[in-house]
């Protein structure tokens, strides 16, 4: 899944945990603030959910989508697949219509659903992060 | 409203807003057939407007900061005619002016502002549940 360079750094200690986990936990962070927000205007008139596409644009980054890719050889080249250090979680709206009287088209059993995953992942991103830093833990302490 | 635990304030904004709208359901159905008021019509259904709420104008930064209740309107739809020649309040005809007051839509709404406001109440312990999850990193 991870090509090599971004599992080992040559004499640097690099490791993939510590760019990518901070990143995911800021975007689930970002995202579960926008479900509340979808929440708190379940009842307001017009209002068009919004919604995070972080996890498409991570996919992109790690070469991971069905997308094609432009292949470059130069940083300076259009490029359309994101890099790592650049994805970011952008927030969009859902225009789509509503089949409520009143145009707003939260969908408040959906917003439940998301909100429960939202924080199941952002727990689970924070139980890797644990693990991450442990491992060097046991390093340093030699095992101990 | 911007914050290290925005999520809490968003879900609270909601909260206040469902409440409010509790309220003024609660004082229509109070009054769902009060003849008189202070103008001297019959009172008239009230509800609540809600707006959403954006920072992103103040501080110029993506930041939400949930919603707010922008006015309490006044329902100007017509009163219900009653024929109740006893009633005090009968003219000449003998029919009464009655509050525009639907009691099932009343009550419907209700469940409505009830739902919105557990699903803010749970939002808020889900948010509290993250930030714990975020602070126990590395333990």
């Amino acid at each position: 899944m991870l090509s090599k360079k971004y599992i080992l750094g040559g004499n640097k200690m690099y490791d993939i945990n510590f760019e990518l986990l901070p990143k995911y936990l800021e975007a689930k962070n970002t995202e579960n603030q926008i479900i509340n927000q979808n929440i708190a205007n379940y009842s307001t008139p017009g209002y068009k959910r919004k919604y995070v596409n972080f996890d498409e644009e991570l996919k992109k980054a790690l070469g991971n989508s069905d997308e094609i890719k432009l292949k470059t050889n130069n940083p300076s080249h259009i490029n359309n697949t994101p890099s790592l250090e650049k994805v970011q979680a952008q927030i969009e709206t859902d225009n789509s219509k509503s089949e409520r009287n009143d145009g707003n088209n939260v969908d408040i059993d959906n917003e439940e659903k998301n909100l429960n995953i939202n924080y199941l992942e952002y727990s689970t991103a924070a139980r890797l992060m644990t693990y991450a830093i442990q491992r060097y833990n046991l390093v340093v302490r030699s095992g101990k | 409203m911007d914050g290290l635990f925005n999520a809490m304030n968003i879900s609270s904004s909601g909260m206040a807003a469902e409440r409010l709208r509790l309220n003024i359901i609660s004082q229509n159905l109070a009054n769902a057939e009060t003849t008189k008021t202070d103008s001297g019509d019959p009172y008239r259904r009230k509800s609540v407007v809600f707006k959403e709420v954006l920072n992103s104008e103040l501080s110029g930064t993506d930041s939400y900061g949930g919603v707010r209740v922008e006015e309490v309107q006044e329902d100007l739809s017509p009163f219900k005619i009653v024929y109740d020649p006893t009633n005090p309040q009968a003219n000449e005809e003998g029919y009464v002016e009655m509050p525009n007051v639907n009691v099932l839509k009343e009550m419907v709404d209700m469940i409505n502002a009830q739902r919105a406001y557990e699903l803010n109440a749970s939002a808020v312990s889900a948010a509290k549940a993250m930030y714990n999850a975020g602070l126990n990193i590395g333990k």
